[in-house]
């Protein structure tokens, strides 16, 4: 039998032994694809579909490497005549075509549903297979590596357990920048060293316990990319702050309360939007003990001196005197994108980049001038685990123009909601946000004007948003139906 | 020592480590193609080791190892499909039927004998239609042992086969390992605490201990080498041993040895040399009496 033979005759083999687990994982895909391009509320009893899908792919994974397992003396295969290299061969294939390669096409059709480009798909989709494809490795190094399933299941969770342990110590901004430097060859290293790991265990006999440890290493530095801050992320390394940023509202009495700290962000343009995703300011007081404060995620505008204002909050009581207090600390900065305009006719238009905005409720829009806006997005983020809101990065203006007269309706933000659901593989999100806009008085130029359906007839809504620069491109055109 | 292309097996100052522990310490073995060797030791003495040495599922750390004239190391797909193994506890892919694995193993032997393979089932008495899982310990050997002989191995690796079976299921493993093997003139190696039915079908033994073998040779030369002395004494009083009587034992009057390379006239000499004896009884040691003298000994040099 030759090689390409015996692969095709192994893969055979493991379709029908972890058929009924293949079974169950296409109906996760189906069931995912389906609740992704479902235009029902986001349900997180089905958002858990999503993570049943990568869990079952880790299982199916497991399943099909155990099968034939590399590090048991007593695995049947060991004692027939198959090469070693045609067997994990065919792992391998078989965890590309039924797991990742069925999943990964899945995506790219609800993509295509949810009119998404082609162009902007194929790298939404190539990032997805990426991450999933990291997690199919970390399954298939973990497998080789144990006895059964049972124990893989056990060693999992006990690295997850681990693993929220160590985002405790890792998790610190300075250390996800430092993670940010070296993300791209500790990806490279992991999963060179976990390809070499597995092909060792299948082509190697008396495996030692020793052996099966190194496979941590692997695993570990395929993993740990994922703690790293966003790419392109200036930092601005505080250290050494003069105690003349700090500014303090004193209260009656010796302990300072509500500090306000002034950060001048290096690097950074002024005039520039940015937000702040994770940052840390540590007092070191002169004798007391050390103060550490987590700042709030928020949207910031840098002034001409691109100075940073943060309130500290209440929680903050800092017990040396002012003057000898020294600050230390580390930002994660995200440069955002000039603006964003969209415009968006009443109640339906479809955008070239997927988005899709319908205007949910007018009336009674003269009356009380209420409007909801809800807008659907596809767009790059979320973890196999937490998936965060990735709405709006920020609205800034909202309008409701008339193209013919030249004039405009201010829309004033009054409350919104985000919140988003992975379209079957992590990576890549479907975000809904919903805006509830009152309006405010024409313009200027426009008083006295009666605002009624012909006035309506050609107007449009433009809302500017800003959003993060490295995130996936956002057009500021539309097609209008 | 040069390498003798007639044997199916030339294994040289092979050794194997557990860690600390050597379970294959120096081992020379060689078996002439054709043969059923019987492979006996103790608990613990490294015969299952060295059959999965043999197998290739272990790498020796030291030495060289030689089946069917090749390299251990270097044998090719083709020549691995010529070697048969079977072990107690082996697992085999249990959600399959057995006209599964059938099916699966078929395409991976040139030599796969369909014919044969239905010949054992029905002379096994297994369905193919039943799942491995659902079959007995028994039945689930005899399936193993199919798909061992189905491929026509040169060489067949038998680890504690009949480990557990009763005399009915033992007795058709045989019985198929004999008349298929013995008729197409394979080599068998089987290790087993069955004594008395590895006698009854080997034509070769090696007992092994300490992680070597101590004896390999054909069986009737065995038997015809060692004596079994059994002396009644006229009194209790001290006797004097000789070096070369092996596993000596008393118990009141009677003593008991083994005698290597003994001679027609050792009772005569025994009778001279334990003039205080009433009976000297001489005959041909059993392989079960040569073991158990083999091991005790092994045992007491290891102490």
């Amino acid at each position: 039998m030759s090689f390409i033979a015996q692969v095709w005759h192994v893969m055979r083999k493991d379709a029908r032994q972890v058929r009924v687990l293949l079974l169950v994982y296409v109906a996760a895909v189906a069931a995912s694809a389906e609740h992704a391009i479902a235009p029902t509320d986001i349900n997180p009893l089905l958002e858990m579909v999503v993570l049943l899908l990568f869990v079952l792919g880790m299982l199916v994974a497991a399943g099909l490497v155990q099968a034939d397992s590399p590090t048991r003396n007593d695995a049947f295969w060991r004692t027939r005549p198959l090469r070693p290299m045609a067997v994990l061969a065919a792992k391998v294939v078989t965890i590309i075509v039924a797991v990742l390669l069925l999943a990964a096409v899945a995506q790219a059709m609800v993509l295509t549903i949810l009119a998404v480009p082609f162009r902007a798909a194929v790298p939404l989709v190539g990032n997805s297979a990426r991450i999933y494809a990291t997690w199919l490795l970390v399954a298939v190094i973990v497998a080789s590596a144990t006895r059964d399933l049972r124990t893989f299941v056990v060693t999992l969770m006990a690295g997850a357990f681990a693993t929220l342990v160590s985002i405790s110590l890792i998790g610190a901004p300075k250390f996800q920048l430092a993670l940010s430097h070296v993300e791209l060859p500790l990806r490279l290293l992991g999963a060179a060293g976990g390809i070499i790991f597995v092909v060792h265990l299948y082509r190697g006999h008396d495996i030692t316990r020793r052996t099966l440890l190194c496979g941590v290493f692997p695993v570990i530095a395929l993993l740990l990319p994922m703690f790293a801050a966003a790419p392109g992320t200036p930092e601005s390394e505080l250290a050494g702050t003069s105690t003349a940023h700090l500014k303090l509202d004193l209260e009656a009495g010796s302990t300072p309360v509500r500090p306000e700290v002034r950060i001048r962000v290096e690097g950074a343009e002024a005039g520039k939007r940015y937000r702040i995703r994770s940052g840390v300011v540590v007092f070191h007081q002169h004798g007391k003990d050390t103060l550490q404060i987590k700042l709030p995620e928020e949207l910031v505008e840098l002034d001409r001196d691109s100075v940073v204002n943060f309130p500290i909050g209440d929680a903050s009581r800092l017990q040396a005197p002012v003057d000898s207090i020294v600050l230390t600390g580390t930002l994660i900065v995200e440069a955002m994108a000039s603006g964003d305009t969209l415009r968006y006719r009443q109640f339906s238009t479809a955008a070239r980049d997927g988005r899709r905005v319908t205007i949910t409720k007018v009336a009674p829009f003269f009356d009380d001038a209420l409007l909801v806006l809800t807008t659907t997005r596809v767009e790059e983020g979320s973890t196999p685990v937490a998936n965060g809101g990735a709405g709006d990065d920020g609205a800034s203006t909202a309008r409701l123009v008339n193209t013919v007269l030249h004039e405009s309706i201010p829309l004033h933000r009054m409350r919104g909601g985000t919140s988003s659901r992975s379209i079957l593989l992590s990576g890549v999100s479907l975000s809904e946000s919903s805006d509830t806009y009152k309006a405010g008085p024409l313009d200027r130029f426009s008083r006295g004007r009666t605002v009624d359906a012909a006035w309506l007839k050609d107007a449009y809504v433009e809302l500017t948003r800003w959003v993060l620069e490295h995130k996936y491109p956002v057009h500021d055109t539309v097609v209008l139906k | 020592m040069t390498r003798d292309s007639t044997n199916a097996v030339d294994v040289s100052n092979l050794a194997y480590r557990y860690d600390k522990v050597a379970a294959l310490n120096g081992l020379y073995l060689r078996i002439p193609e054709g043969a059923l060797y019987a492979l006996l030791g103790a608990n613990g003495s490294g015969k299952t080791t060295l059959l999965q040495v043999l197998m290739g599922i272990r790498v020796a750390q030291q030495g060289s190892v030689s089946i069917l004239g090749s390299d251990i190391s270097a044998l090719t797909i083709q020549e691995r499909a010529r070697i048969g193994y079977v072990a107690e506890g082996q697992r085999l892919p249990r959600w399959m039927r057995l006209e599964q694995l059938e099916a699966y193993l078929a395409p991976l032997y040139a030599t796969w004998d369909f014919a044969l393979a239905s010949q054992l089932r029905t002379r096994l008495d297994l369905d193919p239609a039943r799942k491995l899982s659902t079959l007995s310990r028994g039945e689930y050997m005899k399936a193993a042992l199919l798909c061992a002989l189905a491929p026509r191995p040169k060489i067949l690796l038998m680890d504690e086969p009949f480990t557990g079976m009763d005399v009915m299921v033992k007795d058709d493993l045989i019985r198929g390992v004999l008349d298929t093997a013995g008729s197409e003139g394979w080599t068998v190696i089987v290790s087993s605490h069955d004594i008395g039915e590895l006698e009854t079908m080997a034509d070769w033994v090696g007992i092994m201990g300490g992680g070597r073998m101590r004896i390999s040779e054909p069986m009737d030369t065995l038997r015809e080498r060692f004596r079994y002395v059994d002396v009644t004494l006229g009194d209790a009083g001290s006797v004097p041993v000789m070096e070369q009587w092996i596993a000596v034992e008393r118990a009141g009057q009677r003593l008991s040895f083994l005698v290597s390379n003994a001679d027609d006239a050792l009772a005569q000499r025994l009778t001279v040399q334990l003039p205080g004896a009433t009976r000297v009884d001489v005959r041909d040691a059993t392989l079960r009496e040569v073991f158990v003298a083999m091991s005790k000994r092994t045992s007491a040099v290891a102490s």
